[in-house]
């Protein structure tokens, strides 16, 4: 089956030297959701908007299902979708007009429009606030209301840029369940995301970038094993002994608070055998088994934060 | 069914068109005042002052005054008020949202000039109504009234789409459109035998001067079909040349 997003060789230069991409090339499969992960600066947001036409590359070339497309293509207006950062031109309507005009202007009739969007809006769970005006509504609930816009008519291609910034994890969550239920009906996303531990839950396939470039690229298992990365152990109620014990048994990353956080990396059955010794035993509150992470390859790639909080127990 | 198929078809120009104007018309509905009382009080304002300073006028000159303040009522919205809204699409990125959509950029463009244009027909009236009164003429207001005002509209609508375009931001698009607007009003009100030839020459380059003599054509009666078939082909062809230039304009990308 033919990608439904070929990029090849994507440069993009500003004017005055900045290389926002720099000589990208990666497919988006149909029916994925392909995951763009990276700091700020780091060029996703140039990389989404040469994808969707508001951006003309430098040099390389954008294939979608197969045909290059240029500026402005009538292919891309018509399959893709795209979430920007801010939807300021449905501020004045409620959220209910918002998403059905989207979807009359995607080729809707009004009737399926409005019918549609007030099934979207349900699935959301935002279908009280149907009649509401977007430009009075807090920051996350604009966010829900662009998103349900972008979603409207259902086209094959979304691309979405933040889609869960600013919403409670609960509207997050029925966020990430409605993107894998699009995925399920054949839809690809493509999802620029700084929620790296959410991200993991969908995603199929991610690329980190940095300066530019592609950093990394695969499925998060594949990142993690190619990265090497190491199981650790969370240890709480750190004594002494237990403080000493996990000295001989790793990389000590953390002490702060109470806690000592051991990658243990292949050693976790000596590890724990080690820790059940009762003169270590009976100085631990609790212990955690912590795998790597979508986050871990993120961090081990953009360098670690200081006193980094992880908690991400599995 | 492959996925790129089970995109919908792009909608119809006609369908587009009118999702566009509803949807600027819901973004009007909280401040349409505003919109009426700026484009009513400054000709209305010029007709009063104007009556003031002279007195009495010959008919000709009462007309003009009329049919420029008219124009200039269409202006303020085509030009002045549409200049500085496209800047701040522009600006803030909010043309993006319409650009990844199967709409042509004019046809957003000429939306949001027929919703500012449903708001400068109140002080249209005003102005008709007022110049009648304080000039005592008899005006023949007719349908064809009507699609005059839509066609120098749009035809001032691509002035005021270009600036928007082409300024860096959205006070600088209102600062040019002033002054735009300022050229429209002198042009229109001033006869052009009380102008130097040169600026009178100028001035049939501008599609103001003719939507000046197409509405004294409709109101004051007496104009030839050649003459009606020049000012709204001048129109017309002005329309046509500026909306390619928004067309090129609203594509453009980074």
């Amino acid at each position: 089956m033919v990608a439904a997003y070929s990029v090849h060789r994507l440069t993009k230069r500003y004017p005055g030297g900045v290389t926002a991409s720099d000589n990208l090339s990666f497919d988006v499969q149909q029916g994925e959701i392909f995951g763009i992960l990276g700091p700020n600066g780091a060029g996703k947001s140039t990389l989404v908007r040469q994808m969707v036409g508001l951006t003309r590359p430098s040099s390389g070339g954008i294939r979608l299902f197969g045909k290059q497309i240029r500026p402005h293509d009538a292919l891309v207006r018509r399959s893709v979708s795209f979430l920007a950062q801010s939807p300021l031109a449905l501020l004045d309507l409620t959220v209910k007009e918002a998403v059905a005009y989207t979807g009359m202007l995607r080729g809707l009739s009004p009737q399926q429009a409005e019918r549609s969007a007030q099934a979207l809006l349900d699935e959301l769970g935002i279908g009280d606030r149907a009649r509401r005006v977007i430009g009075r509504m807090s920051g996350g609930e604009h966010r829900l209301a662009g998103l349900a816009a972008a979603l409207a008519a259902d086209p094959p291609v979304l691309i979405l840029d933040e889609p869960t910034n600013e919403l409670d994890p609960v509207i997050r969550s029925r966020v990430w369940n409605l993107l894998e239920r699009r995925r399920r009906a054949g839809s690809t996303i493509v999802l620029v995301t700084h929620n790296v531990l959410e991200a993991e839950r969908v995603v199929d396939r991610v690329a980190i970038m940095a300066r530019g470039r592609i950093a990394a690229i695969g499925t998060p298992e594949a990142l993690k094993r190619q990265l090497r990365l190491q199981v650790s152990l969370e240890l709480t109620g750190a004594t002494a002994a237990v403080l000493g014990v996990a000295r001989e048994l790793g990389d000590v990353r953390d002490a702060a608070s109470g806690k000592v956080r051991v990658r243990v990396g292949g050693n976790l059955g000596a590890a724990l055998q080690r820790l059940a010794d009762p003169a270590v035993f009976s100085g631990l509150e609790s212990l955690r088994v912590l795998h790597p992470s979508l986050e871990d390859v993120y961090l081990s790639i953009h360098g670690q934060p200081e006193e980094a909080g992880d908690d991400r127990a599995v | 069914m492959t996925a790129q198929s089970s995109a919908q078809p792009a909608p119809p120009a006609l369908q587009s068109s009118w999702v566009l104007l509803r949807m600027q018309m819901t973004r009007l509905r909280r401040n349409w005042r505003q919109y009426v009382v700026v484009s009513s009080a400054m000709p209305t304002g010029i007709v009063l002052l104007l009556h003031a300073m002279s007195g009495p006028v010959s008919r000709a000159m009462a007309l003009q005054v009329i049919t420029g303040n008219l124009v200039l009522s269409v202006a303020i919205t085509s030009i002045a008020m549409l200049a500085q809204q496209v800047a701040w699409m522009k600006a803030t990125r909010t043309f993006d949202y319409f650009r990844t959509l199967p709409v042509a950029g004019p046809a957003v463009v000429l939306s949001i000039l027929v919703a500012y244009l449903c708001f400068a027909i109140p002080g249209m009236a005003v102005v008709l109504a007022v110049g009648r009164a304080l000039y005592g003429v008899g005006l023949q207001v007719g349908w064809t009234l009507l699609p005059a005002v839509l066609l120098t509209g749009v035809a001032l609508s691509g002035i005021g789409a270009a600036i928007g375009l082409m300024s860096r931001n959205d006070q600088l698009a209102g600062l040019i459109g002033n002054l735009v607007m300022m050229v429209v009003l002198f042009l229109g009100i001033i006869p052009a035998e009380r102008v130097p030839a040169a600026v009178d020459a100028v001035s049939w380059l501008v599609p103001s001067t003719y939507a000046v003599h197409l509405l004294l054509a409709l109101l004051g009666g007496g104009a030839s079909a050649a003459e009606w078939l020049r000012d709204a082909g001048a129109l017309a062809l002005s329309s046509v040349l500026l909306f390619w230039l928004v067309d090129r304009l609203s594509y453009r990308v980074d």
